[in-house]
């Protein structure tokens, strides 16, 4: 099989090109004074540094930490019994379970989050036909309520798929030892199932931090988290310095992620 | 002793309905907006603030929009392309990866991840870097449309067709190849109905999340489109607060269509897959 090896090349090209060649350009960014992507009258400075070191900047990247940390939280508490309910079921079943927590996935993300912003609106759907009025639109709640119902599902998956690949010998064994149930999987199931967790922690936490629909829609328009900034610094505007350099603190923690990702799973089985 | 069992047994049973009793009401709230999307694509009251009872109007005047149809053939055409591209692509990296030596294979995984755990937006303004840059290499000042949001939905794609044929791959016994070989079939041959019979699930598994994360996406195809070119999720966003056009209904219509298409597909598949199991 070794004549292959070759094939692995035009990827590793492609790789270089599109994730690490960004990324020098944004080191250049982060030292240039520019316009767009204009070069020519791009001059060098220092400038970027002090436009992200402000203080608000600071606050709105604490925010997004503190919002996607509740989230991660939250989705743990709920995940985990979810994966080790489902992982106990018949297959038959479980099949069945699993299923219905990936189909929601196939509805567009932004109409889900979109809908449950209508869902909680006081004078809505709610109040006009069922006579309840939540009155919870644009509120921390209803962001936190979006960011759990839509990551969720990768909380429950990469917890699922390590808690089903456990030997039921293992766990078998440590009740025949005399083990009582929740001695067993304090002791068994949960050290042997934090790797899902983990996976499960990146797969949340990230997005959730990042995330500028959620906070944009669900709180409509008060909110501002990390994402927010770079939409503005790149998208609606071309500030190019500043947002380089933002992108460039979130990719830190981000790489972070990856690296402990890469310890924890070298095939990145827990990952799909 | 036999009072203690039965108190075990009815604890059994009460842990039973609380552990379903939790799930479903999870499930609940997972599917409250999903109810809320198919309610509203049959109501016919517009504002979607009172039930004015069932009409299909917003079914029909999907094709009546032309800025949403545009959008709706964008999103389609570019899961279909970048869903086939990804998949062949990916398998031919993967077996290409999987054939390297241990070092050099564990530093491609790695970069291949990059964009997995990669927070959309990041990956979204990468990509846009790279073919703002490219396109002013080339003479383009403004190269973001069509083309780019393609290439970006295969960049992303391909990463999880990989992940899910290299676990495959690696169960394959590699003698098999090299006796099709000893036994006089062509190189071509022997990957057509060795390698890729073996590791067709893995395909499958890639290929079907390939397509789910392309018609879902709105980050990534935000930042690498440009000059008007929408996919839907890039519609509704700029179309979510007006109301004049209806635009919700319409939205919810689609949707509605969309999840039973791929409801029905994924039946047809099962039902398939059983057939062939009973068969042999």
């Amino acid at each position: 099989m070794k004549r292959f090896r070759m094939l692995a090349l035009p990827y590793s090209v492609w790789m270089v090109i599109l994730v690490v060649f960004p990324l020098l350009i944004m080191v250049a960014l982060a030292f240039l004074d520019i316009q767009g992507l204009d070069f020519s009258t791009a001059t060098f400075t220092f400038s970027n540094f002090k436009a992200t070191f402000d203080k608000t900047y600071f606050e709105v990247f604490l925010r997004s930490m503190g919002y996607a940390f509740i989230t991660t939280i939250i989705c743990i508490v709920i995940g985990y019994p979810i994966a080790y309910i489902i992982s106990k079921l018949k297959p038959t079943v479980s099949f069945i379970v699993l299923l219905l927590f990936i189909l929601p996935m196939w509805t567009n993300m932004l109409l889900r989050i979109q809908s449950l912003n209508m869902l909680l609106l006081p004078e809505g759907f709610m109040k006009n036909v069922f006579g309840i009025s939540i009155n919870l639109s644009g509120s921390t709640f209803s962001v936190i309520l979006a960011m759990v119902v839509v990551y969720l599902p990768f909380m429950i998956f990469p917890i699922y798929s390590v808690l089903e690949k456990q030997d039921p010998l293992l766990i078998e064994a440590s009740q025949d030892l005399g083990a009582s149930e929740f001695k067993t999987f304090r002791k068994v199931t949960l050290p042997l199932s934090l790797k899902g967790v983990a996976s499960g922690v990146i797969m949340v936490f990230l997005p959730a931090a990042t995330s500028f629909t959620i906070p944009e829609i669900m709180s409509r328009g008060k909110l501002v988290l990390i994402g927010t900034i770079i939409e503005q610094k790149f998208k609606s505007g071309s500030n190019y310095g500043t947002g380089s350099l933002m992108s460039l603190f979130l990719i830190a923690f981000i790489f972070i992620a990856i690296f402990i990702s890469n310890k924890l799973d070298k095939e990145g089985a827990t990952l799909i | 002793m036999m009072i203690k069992i039965s108190t075990r047994k009815k604890l059994k049973q009460v842990s039973a309905v609380l552990k379903a009793f939790f799930v479903i009401l999870v499930l609940v709230i997972l599917y409250l907006p999903i109810l809320y999307i198919i309610i509203q694509s049959v109501n016919a009251d517009g504002t979607g603030n009172t039930f004015g009872g069932i009409t299909f109007r917003w079914y029909s005047e999907l094709f009546g929009d032309p800025e949403l149809m545009d959008a709706i053939v964008n999103t389609l055409s570019i899961a279909f392309i970048s869903t086939a591209a990804s998949t062949i692509l990916g398998t031919i990296f993967a077996i290409g990866i999987n054939s390297l030596d241990r070092k050099r294979k564990q530093r491609l995984i790695f970069l291949n991840n990059v964009p997995i755990i990669n927070a959309d937006i990041v990956t979204g303004v990468f990509l846009m870097l790279v073919f703002l840059t490219f396109g002013r290499l080339i003479g383009i000042n403004y190269p973001l449309g069509y083309i780019t949001m393609l290439i970006a939905h295969i960049f992303f794609s391909i990463p999880y067709v990989i992940l899910s044929v290299l676990p495959k791959l690696n169960e394959m016994d590699p003698n098999l190849y090299d006796a099709a070989l000893d036994l006089g079939s062509k190189p071509s041959e022997a990957v057509m109905k060795i390698i890729v019979p073996t590791i067709r699930p893995g395909i499958i598994t890639g290929m079907l999340i390939a397509f789910t994360m392309s018609i879902d996406d709105f980050i990534i195809s935000y930042f690498t489109t440009g000059g008007g070119v929408a996919n839907f999720s890039i519609w509704l966003y700029t179309n979510r607060k007006a109301t004049r056009f209806h635009a919700l209904p319409k939205a919810y219509a689609y949707n509605t269509v969309i999840m039973v298409l791929t409801l029905a597909i994924l039946i047809i598949y099962n039902i398939i897959q059983r057939r062939k199991v009973v068969k042999n």
